[in-house]
């Protein structure tokens, strides 16, 4: 039996100002282009999976209202809060287990404050981000997504491990590679402007930060032979790993924010029978929150040696950052950075940012020509 | 490796009311914990995988899997996953563990379900928010006006009366007085039970506010063989379904037609063709009395309006071809997730012969179920039976 999982259909909508659409109709667009891009019908799907958070949506229980719009009408279902490659891990779950032939993963962040401005998107992730934290401990000393991120910098910085000048050249190459593709959020930059934005958590400037961003994205996976018979599959998911990171009563979240993903990668590649990275990996599209996390988590996936253009060929974080919603468009931009010439596997690390670096589960997963 | 994915430890905690509540919720999820594991025979540190259940909107944090599974006393690096679909997100995480392990991808599943209501100083406004709120909220309907609108097409359809209504709740309240984690039993007065609320739902049809948690461990049947003391309970089919999120979708208030679908799914994979004769044990979400009726029906235990006989005859009371409800059910019980995981870890128990209520001598499979979401869009049924 072929128990292989592909990606054999995909979607993403980056959703602007102007949309007209609601939250459902957006899913319901976002997954009827999916399953078309697969040539399968709604009916054919088995399982369906969405991460979203009801804080971002404005209502409880937010997936009631989604549900149907993502192909779950009569259908089995769940919602995984967390980003989108927490939900991959389930439907490919699902699918190994013999349940379905297919399982549609889809991925809602869209907040609903009136706008997508990346500031405003930006306020409502931190504002959330403080609520996910502990209510005693954490909450009341101010912790958020971006205060760790801002620690962790601050703590490599006072140790000379990273330098200001390499962030800021880091970050304007990464929105500079982003802006050359199709879907970001940035314009192209000087590393001046990266120095001289405003200083959102210091050291991070804005820049350097996350592009937040709204965004609904959908992924068709299937099984096995019955995904090899899709008109077009976009790539063979050949390993996955996962792994959450330390809390915040323990150090290590500050002082080796990378060892979950090292975790989660070691598992990936022992499944996809990845031994040396270095000839067998063409290019990594990874969640480096800030670019003081970019050295260790390549160090993290073994992937030191990749060359500049093949480390977040897409731009990563910084061109686009749609939150939860983050892990589905990073695996659709490595489907597309195995079309683009690049030998070998795509790499794809994600890792939620409802807490920052504390409590974030990291998915290592691994893609190949299908 | 694949597997066979087996029950094999179950903790629960003594439900009360929020507000008699001595135990923070990381305490209560750690004692659930602690006994699910001690009652696995699974090491703690072999834990792999733990799921978390909440219902956000109703809680006083987002996503509380992040701040509870670090009072868990885990492994560095267990994977967390987070579920959250309201009212069966406690049905969810049993059925995700077995996807999970049947795949190869686990082999020692912690499932946690904490208590989700203890947060709002009035749940009931809260839970109100759930329904949709442009065509739905502004024509005034709570989440009892909704729950009302199933046993009141119930009794147009089929001629059910009051008390007939009344009769199954109070046979949930005595099946109570037999579980000692429950919460309200047949203490409850008759002029309390008799309040209108919504009709034809009166306060003794109506589920309690409570506090508690649960805690399951699922895990690879190989390995439950040599480390498990318990009897084998294998998750032999689950799923869920949805319906559509307006009201309009039911079609028929007095039928749960999306639960016939989904049962009949599961019974197709695990091979059931009478599951009045074929299982021996049922637990079926009932935060509203009469809902039992309904899913009796929903569930192919009996024709369309001929729950209530079942109930008289006494089919489905202890003693009965197939008791349904022996814990009290959630009328009587319903910690939010806690409440949701209940069914499932009730027929665990019953199947390895260690119920905390009643014991079904001999029960070998039995039904789960858990609903939720505005007029019970979704729901979720797992089913298990007792292997050699």
């Amino acid at each position: 039996m072929n128990d292989d999982v592909y990606v054999v259909g995909s979607s993403w909508t980056d959703v602007s100002g102007d949309t007209d659409l609601q939250l459902d109709e957006a899913v319901f667009a976002s997954c009827s282009e999916a399953l078309r891009n697969a040539g399968i019908r709604r009916h054919q799907v088995g399982f369906s999976v969405t991460s979203s958070l009801d804080l971002y949506d404005a209502r409880s229980i937010s997936n009631a209202l989604t549900a149907p719009a993502a192909a779950a009408y009569l259908g089995d279902e769940v919602r995984v809060e967390g980003d989108v490659s927490n939900s991959i891990m389930l439907a490919s779950a699902t699918l190994v287990s013999g349940s379905v032939d297919f399982a549609i993963v889809v991925a809602v962040h869209v907040p609903e404050i009136g706008s997508v401005a990346e500031q405003d998107v930006r306020k409502l992730r931190e504002h959330v981000s403080s609520y996910t934290f502990d209510s005693h401990l954490d909450r009341p000393v101010g912790m958020t997504s971006d205060v760790t991120l801002g620690l962790h910098a601050a703590s490599l910085l006072d140790a000379g491990t990273v330098d200001w000048t390499e962030m800021t050249e880091r970050t304007a190459d990464d929105i500079n590679r982003g802006a050359r593709r199709s879907r970001p959020r940035r314009g192209p930059v000087s590393t001046t402007d990266v120095a001289q934005s405003p200083m959102t958590v210091a050291p991070l400037t804005q820049l350097m930060l996350p592009a937040s961003s709204a965004g609904v994205g959908a992924l068709i996976l299937g099984l096995g032979v019955s995904a090899r018979r899709c008109p077009q599959p976009l790539a063979r998911l050949s390993g996955w790993g996962t792994a959450t990171s330390r809390p915040s009563s323990d150090p290590r979240w500050l002082s080796d924010p990378w060892e979950a993903a090292t975790t989660a990668r070691k598992r990936a590649y022992a499944r996809a029978g990845i031994t040396d990275p270095a000839t067998q990996v063409g290019s990594v599209e990874m969640t480096d929150l800030s670019p003081a996390l970019s050295p260790g988590l390549l160090e993290a996936l073994d992937l030191e040696s990749l060359s500049g253009d093949r480390v977040n060929p897409s731009g990563g974080v910084r061109s686009n950052f749609p939150g939860i919603a983050n892990g589905l468009l990073r695996v659709i931009e490595a489907t597309e950075n195995l079309d683009s010439g690049h030998e070998g596997a795509a790499v794809v690390h994600a890792a939620d940012d409802l807490c920052g670096l504390v409590t974030s589960t990291s998915n290592v997963l691994v893609l190949e020509a299908p | 490796m694949k597997d066979h994915a087996v029950i094999s430890g179950v903790g629960l905690t003594k439900a009360t009311s929020p507000r008699r509540q001595t135990m923070s919720k990381y305490e209560l999820c750690r004692l659930a914990v602690d006994r699910a594991i001690e009652h696995s025979g699974v090491s703690r540190t072999d834990i792999d995988t733990v799921i978390i259940g909440d219902i956000a909107g109703f809680e006083a944090s987002s996503v509380s899997a992040k701040t509870i599974a670090p009072h868990l006393g885990l492994s560095p690096m267990t994977t967390v996953i987070p579920i959250s679909t309201g009212g069966t997100s406690g049905g969810h995480l049993p059925n995700q563990a077995a996807t999970l392990i049947k795949a190869g991808f686990a082999e020692r599943v912690l499932c946690v379900a904490p208590n989700t209501f203890d947060g709002p100083v009035d749940l009931q406004a809260v839970i109100n928010t759930n329904s949709p709120m442009i065509m739905e909220q502004p024509l005034g309907m709570g989440a009892s006006h909704m729950g009302a609108f199933f046993p009141g097409a119930y009794q147009d359809a089929y001629g059910i009366s009051d008390e007939d209504l009344m009769m199954v709740a109070t046979k949930n309240r005595a099946d109570a007085d037999f579980n000692p984690y429950a919460h309200v039993n047949s203490t409850l007065d008759d002029e309390h039970a008799d309040r209108m609320i919504s009709t034809p739902l009166r306060l003794g049809m109506t589920c309690p506010v409570s506090s508690g948690a649960i805690a399951l461990v699922v895990t690879a049947e190989g390995l439950a063989r040599t480390e498990s003391p318990n009897p084998l309970v294998r998750i032999s089919a689950h799923g869920s379904i949805s319906d559509g999120y307006l009201g309009g979708k039911r079609r028929d208030f007095s039928k749960f037609e999306v639960v016939e679908i989904m049962a009949r799914r599961a019974y197709r994979d695990a091979q059931i063709l009478n599951p009045l004769d074929e299982l021996d044990v049922a637990e079926l979400f009932n935060p509203l009395a009469p809902m039992e009726y309904m899913l009796m029906e929903a569930f192919g235990l009996c024709e369309y309006g001929t729950a209530p006989q079942l109930v008289k005859d006494g089919t489905t009371r202890f003693g009965g071809t197939l008791p349904v409800n022996l814990s009290g059910g959630i009328v009587c019980t319903n910690p939010g997730l806690a409440g949701q995981i209940a069914p499932v870890a009730h027929v665990a128990l019953q199947l390895m012969g260690q119920s905390v209520t009643r014991q079904v001598e001999g029960a070998k499979r039995g039904v789960a179920h858990s609903a939720g979401g505005t007029f019970f869009q979704f729901h979720t049924i797992t089913l298990m039976e007792r292997v050699a």
